[in-house]
């Protein structure tokens, strides 16, 4: 397959006709020449890729790279390939503001694609700066207080936390920690957050996102010991029965209750 | 009697001492997140048995994104009358016709109308279906042929085909 163009005007399009083409697994990177009063042409951006996710048609993943400004270099310390991937966007459309690449076209191009286009390599996430990210995911988490959440669909929150933490791995999910227990969030972003720890397929992070999980099932608010069950359930890890079982002991609330022991069975047949 | 079903996140109708903020009989203000209306109108599914439960919680997990848990409430239709809501079957939109047999659509809807509806919902049958039930269904119900795959996610079936 050919290596597709975004640009920045095609972007403001609702709904591109090449978006029937575009696998889910895409990664985005915003661009960061755009000044950062450009906020909202940002957001737009999400937006438009967030729509492509809703889309997918065929088994292709595709990589979003943006033009790399010498100012703005520092920016992908911590992601090489990425930076590398960039240059040949250039080479491919050297006038594009930002272009897209599909694995088959940086497998054509020689580049590395071992890590799938879902993660960064290891140095990536090395590099991770707790103090960043936890700023990172604050404003992920500040962008979501105007979306509504429904079961089994997308949103741009989790296509935005699934991309932090593919990216900066367990590092991500240590500041996606610090923030629900900060308490100062949303409760429903929370859910969400944990849903979709626990529906990720990252097996670099498996253990601390159920770690996440695990810890969450003795916050104090119901609704988040709930996701974080249903998280777990997700995961469907025996290793998280003996948190269960605490927390079916300590729950007072029937209903969640009941919703605990359904996981602790279902974990338990695992075993 | 007849009872429906309607789609819902259970947490959002946890009640007191779930939610300790909560006054005894008092419901959380997301809950009508979950009766939002479109043109004053409800999309609910008539259940008379639990095969017809399963068939309709399948079937909204095949509108999905991806595969999760669905929450469902199971309501009795016995005050919508008296409150002045109207029921008219309509066809439903999922990938099961069979299912999509079963919609119905709760009308006349009004502010008032919905807060009584979100009483009669609070007082039903809240269940949980989990994802990993979800998967079986889904991929029994796709091998039975009840379920038209074009409708379905890639992801959903890529998912049950390695969960499963």
């Amino acid at each position: 397959m050919s290596p597709l163009l975004i640009t920045r005007d095609s972007l403001d399009e609702p709904m591109p006709t090449y978006a029937s083409t575009i696998k889910s697994d895409w990664l985005l990177h915003k661009n960061p020449t755009l000044p950062s009063e450009n906020s909202s042409i940002l957001q737009q951006q999400d937006s438009a890729f967030a729509t492509y996710v809703g889309k997918p048609r065929m088994d292709e993943t595709v990589v979003v790279c943006s033009e790399i400004s010498a100012s703005s270099q520092s920016e992908f310390d911590e992601s090489p390939n990425m930076q590398e991937w960039s240059k040949s966007s250039r080479i491919v459309m050297p006038d594009s503001p930002m272009s897209v690449l599909t694995v088959d076209a940086m497998v054509e191009l020689g580049h590395r694609t071992s890590v799938s286009a879902v993660g960064w390599p290891e140095p990536a996430r090395s590099a991770s700066n707790p103090d960043i990210l936890v700023a990172r995911l604050d404003r992920v988490f500040g962008a979501a207080n105007d979306e509504t959440f429904e079961d089994g669909m997308d949103s741009i929150f989790s296509v935005n936390l699934n991309r932090i933490i593919h990216a900066h791995g367990a590092a991500a999910i240590n500041a996606l920690d610090r923030i629900i227990h900060a308490c100062q969030v949303n409760v429903a972003i929370i859910e969400e957050a944990l849903r979709q720890a626990g529906r990720m397929d990252d097996a670099r992070t498996h253990n601390r996102r159920l770690l996440l999980l695990e810890h969450a099932l003795e916050s104090p608010n119901a609704r988040i010991r709930d996701a974080a069950s249903i998280g777990i359930e997700a995961m469907d890890d025996p290793a998280a029965v003996p948190s269960l079982q605490k927390a079916v002991a300590k729950e007072q609330y029937e209903q969640l209750r009941q919703n605990l022991m359904d996981v602790l069975a279902q974990l338990q047949d695992s075993q | 009697m007849k009872q429906f079903l309607r789609g819902v996140r259970q947490s959002k109708w946890f009640k007191h001492p779930g939610v300790d903020w909560l006054e005894d009989g008092e419901l959380q203000g997301d809950a009508l997140g979950d009766i939002q209306t479109k043109n004053c109108l409800l999309s609910v599914f008539r259940v008379n048995s639990e095969a017809d439960r399963q068939r309709v919680a399948t079937a909204l997990a095949a509108t999905k994104d991806h595969l999760t848990n669905v929450d469902y409430v199971v309501f009795a239709d016995s005050n919508l009358d008296s409150l002045g809501i109207t029921v008219h079957r309509t066809k439903g939109h999922t990938p099961d016709e069979g299912a999509n047999d079963l919609h119905y659509e709760l009308g006349n809807l009004t502010v008032r109308r919905l807060v009584q509806l979100a009483v009669i919902l609070s007082c039903g049958e809240h269940k949980r279906i989990p994802e990993k039930k979800i998967g079986l269904w889904l991929q029994e119900a796709i091998k039975e042929g009840k379920l038209n795959q074009e409708m379905i996610k890639p992801r959903i079936i890529q998912k049950i085909s390695h969960k499963v």
